[in-house]
């Protein structure tokens, strides 16, 4: 176990060091920088900037570097200091961003999680057990519906609807009379009033993946010899569903959460940023579009140390669930 | 209960009342202000100031009797600017819920919380009127200006305005070439900067290097007319490294390299109205709980604003601005239609959603304040008479090309479709409301007579046509305009019209794309001078035609006019810039440069004036960009309790709108 | 067969991949199911077994349906559109559908409408009797050329009168025709996802194949690459890439380069499927048989291994598909997808999310329900195939 630890944990370190290069690259590959972005927003501003201004910001935020020079700032002090950077446009360090926006987020998805598997689970056994009745197909149609249904119009939808029936509209995290109170029940109430939107929105995009290895898996274990062979001794059928087949079968829940994560920061993303959230996703999203490098940057390595570390949390449960998976059995049988 | 219903706006509509009294019938609890288990939000208490208004807000007057703030009449100058209400007198008293899409949503809190230069305009935007300053005074030829400033005036946190902050500003900041890149342009005559003389702690002087009559004008202009006043010395001096030696420790304890870094966060860029809540300010309202952190922003009133009401009561009437951070337009509008907010104006104020906001204004409790347009028209083209490459160049130099172009456009078919069967066809020129009207300017070439435009392309030369019918150049390469378009910018329909106008050209044999881009590709797209036309607003339609002269003729503001970035920018260099990014204009744009240049010093304004029409007159004749409709385009919703908002006013960006409504004297009814 | 779970769900987000991986168990035709006919099912070829599997589940033949349909309308979308997609008439925005009418004297034909603008500029449109415009199957209209090769003139349906505008299924913001709109939208969008898929897939069984057939330190350092890859967050990604697309390229090449880039991150899923196969085939009596035949590795591979598990690829294959259609969706509505003047579904459903569309022309929503019924019907049909990829199971 401790062998399998030591040689994931290896793994893990080329893997994130590579990211960092990709992410540094593709940051930089549209046309532009972030000085191109000021100037654009400092005309909007009514603002004139000639291009020696240009040339002068470039210098000021190292722009003017080859850009494996700027990566070596950025990753030596994120490496030997611990220092995310700090954003260009908020003129803050990114750390402090993120420490603000990190718990909102984990909050969110941790929510969303636990709500696909909340109506997964009891959708996939359903549709195993009772594979090809009317069910099981409205089963899988509700999960589809869902994850075919784009985020951003779900999500506009259902405030619109909100609005119309139930008079206030769901965005955000609290109404503006309560943002300011302080913590009682009726702000809970009202956070709930908000927060129910992006969990179902986001929820419903990951559910059908969940509730289709659900049911391939629970599908595949119940025809499994014991299985028949306990129930040809008597053994009650819901006994024998609980007994091992839904435990294997519960892998997936174990092992996807690291493949989840990134799907759930990826919608925050365009959720966050329609109902205006306090989370990483519409503040990523800014960043990418004004070239905010180190912002973007960190917030990506954020999200992807998060998502390995997910990826080897699951991993590790599994390999404890699951002696297979420990030997390194990585095939078949 | 702290909050009372109909007090304060903020705190409850029949709606969330209904709502709350929902959530206290789920819960059996008691309701009192400090239990957990309260379904009430617990406010502060905004004032129950009913009956007697009194000098100040009641929120004030308790802070006074706690001894936290000295007597109203200590806070107030000498001679303090008394406002008229545009109505009548207010209350004070309630929050105005208002919303911007993030950080970089500044101008709509320039606009509304940020306007406080030494003059301001007048509502009518006719003229401009004191504001800071007591006084400003030019001498015989325009050079020279005296500066008064109101006595007693002062900062948010207690400390006088006095010429010592006026000279900090002036000479450590703004002159500071690491602090503040490029003069600010109102304060210099050309290349020269002006020069700052202090008589005494309220007055200076401001001399140039010549006559510069428009400096009257500028000090109204939000930005160029508080810049002078935006720097408070005592807080300032602590992070400049002149002043402090311990600056760049601080700089670096904070996290910056340098103290040049720090300060200009702390007090020298455009957000730190919002940013910095320690940085005392002079505004009506002043940052409580900065923008760029969490979702919400929040302004209080500034207990030492220099504003009072005709009955001498201290302004601003309401307590409180807030800003939710809505990043995305569709949700910003299903709120205002909900009736989240008080006053707005940005982003959903579109004709396409004007149906749908006046549908809601019963369930909102809010009304729509028509704006009265500026601009000349909401869809301007410039094709790049400095293109680069010659042969197109040639193609679209011509006047007669751009007057074809312009008749095949059916301007009827852009009303309906784009622009909800609102508007007339208008060129790039003074409108109706303006002292420079001229009908035939505004209207020259916008009839829709295909015919005459392929007439006229034909007499051209260009009456050869390829195999898709397509007209050609006499080298026989096919003529063709690509449009960048930014899709983000202003008007969110240009790409929806351009997409249109494209399908007109074609029926006249002009191959024509629509290139819509992000605004970052269009600006530096038009910098390197790699597109054949563009598409932007009409500036300086009414108010701002002096101001805004850029479709007028080439000229540098914002980053040149589009239509010929190359001869904007040798204006602004006086064809000293370098080679790639300048070229010497031609005979017509030169003696319009020369006029402009003339107009700027000259102090008669009926001389001005006529300058002025000069080069109208010569633009008329030039044809440089086309226009394609004029319309009212956008508009405000006012909640129905705010009073002394007034009627209609113009909408630019040079009047700052709506700041010259002075929301100070705004106040909730009821 | 195993279940292998260590497989996890790839699709490493994006806005929620469906594809699963197959290596995840097969669901077959449920337990104690008995063979129909076994002299014939044993000397069936594959694929009519496969079929005949196939048939059996319903939800997946309905799918399939579907899906014949939507390549049809791929194929044809001129033909099949009344209009092309920038044809308007500006007198009709946001005009509500027309419901065809039939009468003797008068044939098919649709109302014209009666309109008013109210004074907060809302147009109220009624069907006016009075004003009646015939429809004709195979009728002239705007020419077009089919394939990009025939030079045609004909329309399945449309307005007798050529310069007429016909809005079965309402107009848009501009005036224009949303069925004519809806169908070049889906060509668009299904043949990005087509091609996206191909190209992923082509990287998927090369490098799936590759893992798993030579296993052990190339296996580890494939698998590596892909969980690095699946490691990355795909939007920001997508985001990053699309953006650095020049916009002077036309639309074409833009569309190309989309399909490119989506597809670059959708291979992993292919990837894995594909070695997990091999890995399982490799102990296989009938490989061992083909390698003792002296087969050369390729041969083995691409002849032997390969085409043994096609219906588990295609099945994989269509369950990708919906994947990469979504992603375009979500892109185009961050600005950074097909931009107009192509009108892919995204490019719809980007202009359909508007307070005033859901408010007041809520049919300009249906682009979002063309994209749930082909995402669902990709879907049976990769669970019909998959379900059916092992006939001879019972």
């Amino acid at each position: 176990m401790l062998g399998y630890l030591a040689r994931r944990l290896l793994y893990v370190i080329p893997t994130l060091l590579a990211i960092s290069v990709v992410v540094f690259l593709i940051i930089n590959l549209p046309p532009g920088d972030f000085a191109t972005s000021l100037v654009a927003y400092r005309r909007q501003q009514g603002i004139a900037v000639g291009p020696e201004e240009v040339e002068q910001i470039r210098a000021a935020y190292g722009l003017d570097e080859p850009i494996y020079v700027q990566y070596w700032y950025w990753i030596s002090d994120l490496l030997f200091r611990f220092d995310l950077g700090v954003s260009f446009e908020f003129n803050r360090p990114v750390a402090d961003m993120i420490s603000e926006r990190l718990p909102a987020t984990l909050l969110l998805a941790a929510a969303a999680l636990l709500f696909t598997w909340f109506f997964a689970f009891p959708i996939g056994i359903y549709a195993a057990v009772r594979q090809y009745s009317i069910g099981d197909y409205l089963a899988t149609t509700i999960g589809f519906l869902g994850l075919a249904t784009p985020n951003f119009l779900l999500a506009l939808i259902l405030m619109y609807l909100a609005y119309r029936w139930f008079e206030y509209v769901p965005a955000g995290i609290c109404s503006p009379d309560w943002c300011d109170a302080s913590w009682n029940l009726g702000k809970l109430l009202d956070a709930l009033g908000h927060l129910w939107l992006p969990v179902v929105v986001l929820g419903t995009a990951g559910m059908a993946g969940l509730i289709r290895i659900l049911r391939a898996n629970l599908l595949d274990e119940l025809r499994k010899p014991y299985v028949v062979a306990a129930r040809a001794r008597g053994v009650p059928e819901r006994r024998l569903l609980v007994k091992y087949p839904l435990r294997v079968a519960m892998n997936p829940f174990i092992s996807t959460v690291g493949w989840v994560l990134p799907g759930l920061f990826a919608g925050d993303i365009i959720v966050g940023q329609l109902l205006g959230l306090p989370t990483i996703g519409p503040l990523l999203l800014g960043a990418l579009r004004q070239q905010d490098m180190y912002l973007a940057g960190s917030l990506i390595m954020v999200i992807s140390v998060l998502t390995v570390i997910g990826t080897l949390i699951s991993d590790l449960l599994l390999a404890w669930t699951d002696p297979r998976v420990r030997l390194g059995h990585g095939g078949s049988s | 209960m702290a909050a009372i219903p109909g007090r304060t706006p903020g705190g409850m509509s029949r709606r969330s009342l209904l709502r709350t009294s929902a959530y206290a019938a789920l819960v059996t609890a008691s309701l009192s202000a400090c239990d957990v288990f309260s379904t009430d939000p617990e406010k502060k208490d905004s004032g129950k100031a009913a009956g007697a208004k009194g000098k100040e807000a009641p929120m004030l007057a308790e802070r006074v009797k706690a001894g936290e703030l000295p007597p109203v009449e200590e806070r107030l100058p000498e001679n303090p600017l008394v406002v008229t209400p545009t109505e009548q007198i207010g209350v004070y008293g309630g929050t105005w819920r208002t919303a911007i899409t993030g950080t970089g949503d500044g101008p709509w809190l320039h606009r509304t919380i940020g306007y406080e230069p030494l003059l301001r305009w007048t509502r009518d935007w006719t003229g401009t009127e004191l504001n800071l300053a007591e006084s400003i005074t030019p001498n015989a030829d325009a050079s020279e200006f005296t500066v008064q400033l109101r006595k007693g005036t002062r900062w948010s946190d207690g400390t006088p305005l006095t010429t010592a902050d006026v000279d900090f500003g002036y000479q450590h900041v703004l002159l500071n070439r690491d602090l503040t890149q490029g003069h600010p342009a109102a304060l210099a005559l050309g290349e020269d900067p002006a020069e700052l003389e202090i008589i005494d702690d309220w007055s200076f002087i401001v001399r140039f290097t010549g006559p510069n009559p428009m400096f009257m004008t500028n000090m109204a202009r939000h930005w160029d007319g508080d810049r002078l006043v935006s720097f408070p010395r005592h807080y300032l001096e602590q992070f400049h490294g002149e002043f402090a030696e311990d600056a760049g420790s601080k700089a670096k304890a904070a996290g910056y390299n340098t103290w040049q870094e720090y300060f200009n966060f702390l007090g020298n860029d455009w957000s730190v109205l919002w940013t910095n809540p320690d940085l005392p300010s002079l505004k009506a309202w002043v940052v409580i709980d900065p923008i760029d952190k969490g979702t919400v922003g929040r302004f209080e009133r500034n207990p030492y604003f220099f504003k009072v009401d005709p009955d001498g009561s201290q302004l601003p009437y309401l307590d409180e601005v807030r800003y939710d951070i809505v990043p995305d337009p569709e949700t910003m509008l299903l709120r205002a239609q909900n009736g989240d907010f008080d006053f707005h104006s940005r982003h959903f104020n579109s004709l396409e959603n004007k149906p749908v906001l006046a549908d809601s204004q019963e369930q909102g409790n809010y009304s729509i304040l028509d704006y009265e347009g500026t601009y000349s028209t909401e869809m301007l083209i410039s094709l790049n008479l400095n293109h680069e490459d010659e042969a197109v160049r040639e193609v679209y130099s011509q006047k007669d090309f751009r007057v074809a172009l312009s008749h095949a456009i059916n301007r009827e078919e852009l009303i309906n479709a784009v622009w909800q069967r609102q508007g007339e066809p208008h060129q790039p020129a003074p409108v109706a409301e303006s002292e420079y009207y001229d009908e035939e300017f505004a209207k020259q070439f916008t009839e829709y007579d295909p015919e005459k435009a392929n007439q006229i392309l034909d007499d051209l030369g260009y009456d050869q046509r390829d195999g898709e019918g397509y007209r050609l150049r006499p080298d026989g390469e096919r003529i063709s305009v690509t449009v960048a378009v930014a899709e983000d910018a202003l008007v969110t329909v240009w790409v929806q019209a351009m997409e249109l106008v494209t399908g007109h050209w074609e029926a006249v044999g002009i191959k024509a794309t629509v290139d819509p881009m992000p605004r970052e590709n269009f600006e530096v797209k038009l910098g390197d001078n790699q597109f054949d036309a563009s598409v932007w607003i009409g500036d300086g339609g009414r108010g701002d035609e002096i101001l805004a002269p850029l479709w007028y003729f080439p000229h540098s503001l914002n980053a040149g006019s589009d239509y010929a970035r190359q001869w904007s920018n040798w204006y602004r260099t006086r064809g000293q810039g370098p080679e790639a990014e300048t070229e010497e204009p031609p005979e017509a744009p030169k003696k319009q440069m020369e006029l402009y240049d003339q107009l700027l010093t000259e102090p008669d304004e009926a001389k001005r004036d006529e300058l002025f029409r000069e080069i109208l007159q010569i633009s008329k004749e030039q044809f440089y960009c086309i226009g394609t409709v004029r319309v009212n385009s956008t508009y405000a919703i006012v909640s129905n309790n705010l009073k002394n908002v007034g009627g209609p006013m113009p909408e630019a960006a040079a009047y700052n709108t709506p700041a010259p409504a002075t929301p100070e004297q705004w106040y909730f009814e009821g | 067969m195993t279940v292998q779970t260590t497989d996890p769900l790839p699709g490493g987000g994006g806005p929620a991949e469906p594809g699963d991986a197959a290596a995840d168990g097969t669901a077959d035709d449920g337990p104690g199911r008995p063979a129909r006919n076994g002299a014939r099912r044993a000397s069936a070829s594959q694929a009519r077994l496969v079929w005949w599997s196939f048939r059996r589940h319903k939800l997946a033949m309905a799918g399939a349906v579907v899906t014949v349909f939507f390549l049809l309308v791929v194929i044809f979308a001129e033909f099949l559109a009344p209009f092309s997609t920038s044809k308007l008439d500006s007198d009709y925005t946001y005009a509500p559908p027309q419901v065809p009418k039939f009468s003797f004297s008068e044939g098919l034909y649709v109302e014209g409408y009666a309109w008013e603008q109210d004074e907060d500029l809302r147009i109220h449109y009624t069907p006016d009797p009075e004003q009646k415009i015939s429809l004709e199957f195979f009728v002239r209209g705007e020419e077009y050329e089919l394939f990009g090769l025939i030079p045609m003139d004909r329309h399945l349906l449309g307005p007798s009168d050529p310069d007429a505008m016909v809005y079965l299924l309402g107009s848009d913001r501009v005036g224009r025709d949303q069925l004519s709109r809806l169908i070049h939208a889906t060509r668009i969008s299904l043949s990005v996802g087509l091609v996206g898929v191909v190209l992923a897939f082509a990287l998927g069984v090369v490098l799936g194949g590759i893992s798993g057939y030579f296993g052990g330190r190339t296996d580890t350092v494939i698998q590596r690459f892909i969980e690095f890859v699946m490691a990355v967050p795909t939007l920001p990604l997508w985001l990053g890439m699309t953006a650095a697309i020049p916009v002077e390229i036309g639309p074409v090449r833009r569309y190309f380069l989309i399909s490119l880039i989506l597809s670059l991150l959708a291979w992993t899923t292919l990837a894995r499927e594909v070695r997990g196969r091999f890995l399982m085939l490799r102990q296989e009596d009938f490989v061992t048989s083909a390698w003792l035949d002296g087969a050369s590795r390729k041969g083995v591979m691409f002849r032997h291994m390969l085409p043994s598990f096609t219906s588990h690829l295609i099945a994989a294959l269509t369950l990708s598909i919906p994947g990469v259609i979504l992603a375009e969706t979500a892109l185009s509505w961050l600005g950074l997808g097909m931009r107009p003047p192509v009108v892919s579904l995204g490019v719809l459903m980007n202009d359909a999310t508007s307070v005033r569309v859901i408010d007041q022309a809520p049919w300009l929503l249906l682009p979002g329900l063309v994209v749930v019924v082909v995402v669902l019907a990709l879907n049976f049909v990769g669970d019909g195939l998959r379900d059916a990829a092992d006939p001879y199971r019972t």
